[in-house]
């Protein structure tokens, strides 16, 4: 179930699947480690850390930003809901894989 | 809703679920204008598990899985999530325990039980790269299973997903909470992704 979420935002896209696998790992870093390896372009480096620290920040005039640097709202969704994944999921996995070493 | 495609951009059968949708709810629900844009991509894999985590827990009644949800939401601070979810588990447990994850748990008259789950979603929602081992303990002293602690974790993954499109997207908010709570505490989560 999560690993064919993960494989699908992944996937097939209308983004650039390296762009998207960095977006997640991104994000996972930041869940794992508290700290975050920038993504080449500016304007969603500074989107992605938002929504993985604080997305309730989130204004219009990032996703402003991010349409003047040429991705589509197609891409936007995209990297959105891979960055979104990304603090879901490794959230689950980071405790499961704790849970099942507890005695 | 921040994008175009996802107030235009679904396919005719969807337009018409969503139309009579909106006409039942008073306005789109974000999460099923999410989950049914070009599902392939996201909502036909997000759905199973989001349905899964809030309505398949074995261990939890579905108020305590709202209730979680709800206390999930509040520490992203996602103002949709929370209002609805808090409307959930008012009329499931209750408004003095549905508010006391609003303000501090921790001086409310919530179990134990309740309280340990609350302290270890707390810091895997806010602080997850310092989880580790002593966080499950206390879950464990008071009984708590592994089963029983695994599906929290899955509220809260659901929950920072979620939340994070809510807020992302721009969702817009519930007219009235009521009517979403009790529409999904009678159906559930299963048909968020529309098909079509």
């Amino acid at each position: 179930m999560i690993q064919a979420l993960k494989q699908a935002v992944l996937g097939k896209g209308h983004s650039d699947p390296e762009l998207r696998q960095q977006v997640y790992e991104k994000v996972s870093d930041q869940v794992l480690t508290g700290d975050t390896t920038p993504i080449i372009a500016p304007a969603l480096n500074s989107y992605i850390d938002k929504l993985s620290k604080h997305a309730y920040k989130i204004l219009d005039r990032d996703f402003e930003a991010l349409q003047a640097e040429g991705y589509s709202e197609d891409e936007i969704f995209e990297l959105t809901i891979v960055g979104a994944t990304a603090a879901g999921v490794t959230r689950f996995e980071k405790g499961l894989s704790i849970l099942q070493k507890l005695k | 809703m921040r994008l175009k495609i996802l107030k235009r951009g679904h396919r005719l059968l969807q337009k018409v679920q969503i139309f009579f949708i909106s006409k039942m709810m008073g306005y789109t629900p974000g999460p099923i204008a999410v989950l049914s844009y070009r599902r392939n991509f996201f909502g036909k894999h997000y759905n199973p598990w989001l349905d899964h985590a809030l309505r398949g827990a074995k261990h939890w009644s579905v108020g305590e899985i709202e209730l979680f949800g709800t206390f999930v939401s509040k520490q992203n601070q996602c103002q949709y999530c929370t209002n609805d979810h808090h409307t959930m588990a008012k009329m499931s447990l209750g408004k003095e325990m549905a508010d006391a994850v609003l303000d501090d748990f921790e001086q409310s008259t919530l179990e134990d039980r309740i309280k340990v789950v609350l302290r270890f979603l707390q810091k895997l929602t806010l602080q997850p790269h310092l989880i580790e081992e002593a966080d499950f303990l206390p879950m464990r002293a008071q009984d708590i299973s592994k089963e029983a602690i695994e599906e929290v974790m899955h509220v809260c993954g659901v929950f920072c997903v979620i939340n994070r499109l809510a807020d992302a997207f721009d969702f817009t908010m519930s007219p009235d909470t009521e009517k979403v709570a009790r529409f999904l505490l009678k159906n559930g989560y299963a048909m968020s992704s529309l098909k079509g």
